[in-house]
């Protein structure tokens, strides 16, 4: 029994600092241990703990609890100055990205096992960055939230930059820049929660989210003509837009995708654009339900155009990374759309939107999870992922002709796992991506119509662009320069199993995702409609 | 309990076929068709007693019991929104699984021959699982969501099965095409159930027909038609019929199975399933695309050389027919016509098989690699060597041709009936409904008959190939010889007088013409029942004149086809049929290279544009203001002001030390100052 509630109050910091203990024994581990890959098997282990430590979670996981009520949230002061606390809980909205993050890091250590250059810098920057992920999606404290949020940029910067692709300096340089503009507003939405809520809290400022749902909606001043409220709203829609990305900011994410090292990529995108919706979701949606009310025609709209945006440039991509990544901007648009559904007119409408929205958050991290680590795979072997060489291409002979062909007669099993991540992409029914994109354009019709209608253009253009991929590198007459390529191997096939299997559970039995997020969604519904 | 058990068992069984072949299809080989026939055999089995429990309607007393099994399931629920799969059987429902289990068998028979040499030949009988599993989820449903479900994964098989021989370089284009074509007809679809989704409330069908009455009509017919829309990609109509030649890439029992008798006759299954809520509106436009599909394929299958182009273009016409049957408030006939059509059209595409394999074995026997084996301008004369196959082609085709004794005709005579009375009762441009069905009647009597005699009659062409010639060995041909007596007219009514369409059949499905929403089915059924005769006639009359123009031609030779197509081609009418209306060539100018040309200029414009220029103008921006900032911080604010200062301070404080008192109180008057300042500057914020 104590040992139960002893896990229960410490399963959350654990998540979160495990990894930075890997991390620092890694240290000592490697100069006194002399154990080949010894930083590999701690890496593994740490992330291996963590992933066992969050199935625990969801199994003693009680969903119908608020994060008040639930026995894993621990609240203590940590600089009482200015009110800042030490606050992490888990809820509906929280416990996928925990067991996303988890997953992932895992896999993503497997699917860094051949990294050899400075594998002591490599695997514990990736450590840090998962404990800086963890720490977002468990934070109950914005002030500890953004403490989190820039942990995580720093080790990315590095990992893209010194792992990474040909053109890594400037992808880093530029990642880490876009990323830093949106914290920035961040920062000062913060403060001015801080400050403009304190009069209505006994003069003391608070970063505490749960708190803040009450207190920010009474904000009703103005600051330079403009509702603060308002403010702090596009403050923070910046902050969280650059990181999903939404259109217009979405430009660093195709080239940071690409030259990102295979794993990175997953985290990028399995993850890291996950904080932007999981921000706006667990911030700005119950501390400003006014504002959501009001913006919520525009997220659709930029929704929609992020559907059909992210589709039409993914179809004109010849690298196959490039293609994967503007698909997540493709994709991420669903999530948008799903979320501004919340203002429906019908109850049954905004539910299934944001069910939606987060069932897709959950759904494109394994799917497009599976789509880098597939592209990683490839690339691997033939050292280049052109599906058409590029017309400036070094080889003026190759120039505008197909790279590939026919890959699946030479490596069938591995062709088997694209097309399945390929389908699941593209919203194939008994694959998790169909209902997740569904829910959100069910709940997006609901309430707007026209704009809903126009963006379910992007069930056609997503499977054009994925079946010209696939059609193009993985079918017809086989290219003879790739008759040596080998089939997967187990190491790549561990790495991808684990997420089809789930992409399949979840599409044929959506009801375990559901469950887990349903009632939090539901009290995040009636914060809003409250606000109308 | 049992009950449940049996109906899910028609997803479970050939699920399971799937999932065994695709698992350890490598180590079964050979056996992997026995087990695939095995579970579906028992599906067989199992579809016929289901079909035993149906209740036929009684013509005499005119009674029916409403015999329906139906359970759901909760799928997932938000708390106020849920998602509810179940199936809902009827007459209909089980006749649909006795179609889709009977020619799924046969086709798995077949294919243990047509497939045999085949290094896939496990993957391909997986794949057959895959279908029969998505194709009867389809049929079982009991929600527009369910039928939207397995609707995709019905397109998903299709995809595999055209993609099949996929180390080639045409058929994974085809399979693109079909799944991307029937796309557009899923968007469509998935924005028509989710308007009548927020109108009443569930997506389950009988309750959606209970609970559309009070919608606006308006929305409703628009609804009804984007609903349809899936249909129109599935069942092949136009503008979405492209996809379907192209996807006789795929082996051909396939096309028998899934691009004839089966899956396109989905969409006709859901357009008859949503009849009953259809506007006249939307019905209306339904049969306009009817007709124009069973024209316009017609024609095009005259010029046809291939054979299973041929049969793929009429496969085409014939769904036409039966989408405008549902449109002219006939559902009946055109369910009717969609199973005497899964007959007599599998039956045919399995002929042509049987054709094609011959030749295949021919050639090959020639070591002939450039001959195509599909063309018929190398058969002719094929009577003598393959009897079989002749015989069960020729008895299909009697069929489609809808010749007395033959089961097309009862259907395609009610279709043709319906149509008559519909233009009697509305008159005006609707008398284009008639021209077309019976035109495309005859069309149909004319190249069917012009695919026999090219394929068995006259003179063989090439006699190097004919000498090799074989008639298939007993797989291939007995589901032939089941599906030509399956094409008789005795089959479906048990009665040996040709121009009596009662029978079980009819009693099993009759009680389907019986509701509708908006319209007086009474009346509509008298006046079909009154142009029964003059459609009748009009249709034998059509039949013969088609049959008559092709024996003319192609069998007596007594026509030149060169001076018929010269007079046709006066008003243009050979070239479209030659260019297949030039739709694919239109599509691809109009629609598709224009849209790959603007994603290349979307990309253009957020890559090297947006983000290289605009953005990154930022950065250029940063670096040039800081270039300059930091000139002006050491050149100007540090070595001119801050050195100045420091000269300037140099300089006063010695002037200042003159003035140097000692007194603190001015010094704490100084700081008070500057607290001042600030506190007020604060204070504006």
């Amino acid at each position: 029994m104590e040992n139960t509630i002893f896990m229960q109050n410490s399963i959350l910091s654990l998540l979160i600092f495990l990894p930075v203990l890997g991390a620092i024994l890694m240290l000592p581990a490697s100069k006194y241990l002399k154990i080949p890959n010894i930083i590999k098997y701690i890496a593994l282990f740490t992330t291996g703990i963590q992933l066992i430590l969050s199935a625990w979670l969801y199994i003693n996981f009680d969903s119908t609890l608020s994060v008040m009520e639930s026995p894993f949230t621990v609240q203590v002061n940590w600089i009482k100055h200015f009110n800042i606390e030490y606050f992490v809980g888990v809820d509906g909205l929280s416990i996928p990205m925990v067991l996303l993050t988890a997953l992932l890091s895992f896999i993503c250590i497997l699917a860094s096992w051949n990294i050899d250059k400075k594998p002591l810098g490599y695997f514990s920057l990736f450590l840090l960055l998962d404990a800086g992920m963890m720490g977002v999606f468990l934070s109950l404290d914005f002030f500890l939230f953004y403490i989190f949020w820039e942990v995580m940029l720093l080790p990315m910067y590095f990992l893209i930059g010194i792992w990474g692709g040909p053109q890594r300096h400037y992808a880093a340089i530029k990642f880490f820049l876009y990323t830093l503009f949106g914290s920035l507003f961040m920062l000062l939405a913060m403060i001015g929660l801080w400050y403009f809520t304190a009069p209505f809290n006994n003069n003391e400022g608070t970063f505490n989210l749960i708190k803040l749902i009450q207190l920010s909606p009474m904000i009703d001043s103005q600051l330079w003509g403009f509702d603060i409220q308002w403010l702090l709203w596009i403050a923070l829609f910046i902050g969280f837009a650059i990181k999903v990305p939404v259109f217009p900011f979405h430009t660093w994410l195709p080239l940071a995708h690409v030259e990102a090292p295979t794993a990175i990529s997953v985290i990028l995108a399995g993850v890291l654009l996950k904080m932007g919706t999981y921000g706006l979701l667990r911030i700005s949606y119950p501390l400003l339900p006014g504002e959501v009310v009001a913006f919520s025609y525009t997220l659709a709209i930029l929704g929609v155009i992020n559907i059909l945006w992210g589709a039409m440039c993914a179809i004109a991509q010849i690298d196959l990374k490039k293609m994967v990544a503007y698909s997540s901007v493709s994709h991420m648009g669903y999530v948008l759309l799903g979320m501004s559904a919340v203002v429906s007119p019908s109850l049954a409408g905004a539910e299934a939107g944001l069910n939606g929205a987060v069932m897709q958050m959950f759904n494109h991290g394994t799917i497009t999870a599976m789509l880098f680590l597939l592209v990683g795979v490839l690339y691997d072997q033939a050292h280049h992922r052109w599906i058409v060489y590029p017309d400036n291409y070094k080889d003026q002979e190759l120039a505008g002709k197909l790279a590939f062909g026919g890959i699946a007669t030479q490596m069938p099993v591995f062709s088997a796992f694209v097309a399945l991540a390929f389908f699941a992409g593209l919203g194939l029914p008994a694959l998790s991506g169909f209902i997740s994109e569904a829910l959100c354009f069910i709940g997006g019709f609901s309430a707007f119509r026209l704009v809903t209608a126009i963006g379910t253009l992007g069930i056609l253009l997503g499977a054009v662009y994925l079946l010209r991929a696939y059609q193009r590198v993985f079918l017809g007459p086989l290219n003879d320069s790739y008759n040596k390529l080998i089939d997967i191997n187990s190491r790549e096939l561990a790495t991808v199993v684990p997420i089809a299997f789930l992409v399949l559970l979840f599409g044929v039995f959506p009801k375990p995702l559901v469950d887990m997020v349903s009632s939090s969604i539901s009290s995040l519904v009636s914060v809003i409609q409250g606000a109308m | 309990m049992l009950e449940t058990f049996q109906i899910l068992s028609f997803l479970f069984l050939p699920l399971l076929s799937f999932v065994i072949l695709i698992f350890f299809g490598k180590k079964l080989k050979s056996h992997s068709s026995t087990l695939g026939m095995f579970l579906i055999g028992l599906m067989l089995t199992n579809s016929i007693f289901l079909i035993l429990k149906a209740e036929p309607y009684d013509f005499v007393l005119k009674t029916y019991n409403k015999w329906t099994l139906y359970k759901s399931f909760e799928w997932f629920s938000t708390g106020n929104f849920s998602i509810s799969l179940g199936y809902f059987v009827d007459n209909i429902t089980a006749i649909m699984l006795v179609v889709v289990s009977l020619i799924g068998f046969l086709v798995h028979l077949y294919s243990t021959e047509y497939m045999k040499d085949d290094p896939k030949y496990s993957r391909y009988f997986a794949f057959l699982g895959i279908f029969i599993f998505s194709m009867n989820g389809i049929v079982l449903a009991d929600s527009l969501i369910m039928i939207y479900v397995f609707w995709e994964l019905v397109g998903l098989s299709s995809f595999l099965l055209i993609g099949f021989w996929f180390e080639k370089e045409k058929p994974p284009l085809a399979a693109n095409k079909a799944f991307l074509t029937n796309r557009v007809g899923d968007i469509g679809m998935f924005i028509g159930i989710m308007i009548i989704f927020f109108h009443v409330g569930s997506f389950n069908i009988n309750e959606i027909i209970n609970g559309v009455s009070d919608m606006n009509k308006t929305l409703l017919t628009l609804a009804g038609v984007l609903v349809f829309m899936g249909a129109v990609g599935k069942s092949a109509q136009f503008p979405l019929h492209i996809w379907l030649p192209n996807a006789m890439e795929g082996p051909t029992p396939v096309s028998a199975l899934i691009h004839a008798a089966t899956m396109v006759a989905a969409g006709v299954y859901l357009t008859f399933r949503i009849f009953p809520f259809l506007t006249p509106d939307a019905l209306a436009i339904v049969a306009v695309i009817g007709a124009i599909t069973a024209v316009m394929a017609a024609i095009t299958a005259i010029t046809r050389n291939d054979i299973k182009a041929v049969l793929a273009y009429s496969t085409i016409s014939q769904l036409g027919y039966m989408v405008m049957a549902v449109g002219v408030g006939a559902p009946v006939y055109a369910f009717f016509h969609l199973v005497t059509h899964a007959m007599f059209k599998a039956c045919l595409f399995l002929c042509s098989g049987s054709v094609i394999h011959a030749m295949h074995h021919s050639l090959h026997h020639l070591h002939d690699h450039e001959t195509d084996p599909q063309d018929m301008n190398n058969m002719g004369g094929l009577k003598s060597k393959m009897p079989i196959t002749h015989a069960a082609m020729l008895i299909s085709t009697f069929a489609i041709a809808g010749v007395p004794f033959f089961s097309g005709f009862l259907s395609k005579d009610g279709i043709l009936a319906a149509v008559l009375s519909y233009y009697y009762k509305h008159g005006d441009w609707t008398i284009l409904l008639p021209i077309a069905g019976f035109g495309a009647a005859m069309i149909t009597a004319f190249y069917m008959f012009r695919l026999i005699f090219k394929t068995f009659y006259g003179e063989s062409k090439n006699k190097k190939i004919f000498k090799h010639i074989h008639e298939s060995p007993l797989p291939m041909t007995i589901p032939l010889i089941i599906l030509s007596v399956l094409s008789l007219a005795f089959a479906f009514t048990a009665n040996l007088n040709p121009l009596v369409s009662k029978g079980w059949f009819k009693s099993l499905i009759y009680k389907y013409s019986k509701s509708h929403n908006f319209m007086d089915m009474k009346y509509i059924n008298a006046g079909i029942d009154a142009a029964h005769y003059d459609a009748m006639y009009l249709s034998l009359f059509v039949a013969s004149i088609g049959i008559g123009f092709s024996v003319l031609i192609y069998l007596l030779r007594k026509i030149n086809p060169d001076n018929i197509s010269k007079v046709l081609n006066i008003i243009g009418l050979f070239s479209l049929s030659k260019n297949k209306f030039y739709v694919d060539k239109i599509y691809n100018f109009v629609l598709y290279r224009p849209f790959l040309k603007q994603t290349q200029i979307a990309s253009y414009i957020d890559w090297d544009f947006y983000d290289q220029k605009l953005i990154d103008a930022w950065g250029w921006i940063t670096l040039k203001v800081s270039k300059y900032s930091g000139i002006s911080d050491y050149s100007i604010l540090d070595q001119k002001i801050i050195d100045g200062t420091s000269h300037l301070t140099q300089y006063v404080s010695g002037q200042l030390r003159k003035t140097q008192s000692g007194i603190i109180q001015n010094y704490l008057l100084g700081v008070l100052a500057v607290l001042v300042v600030i506190i007020i500057l604060i204070n504006q914020i």
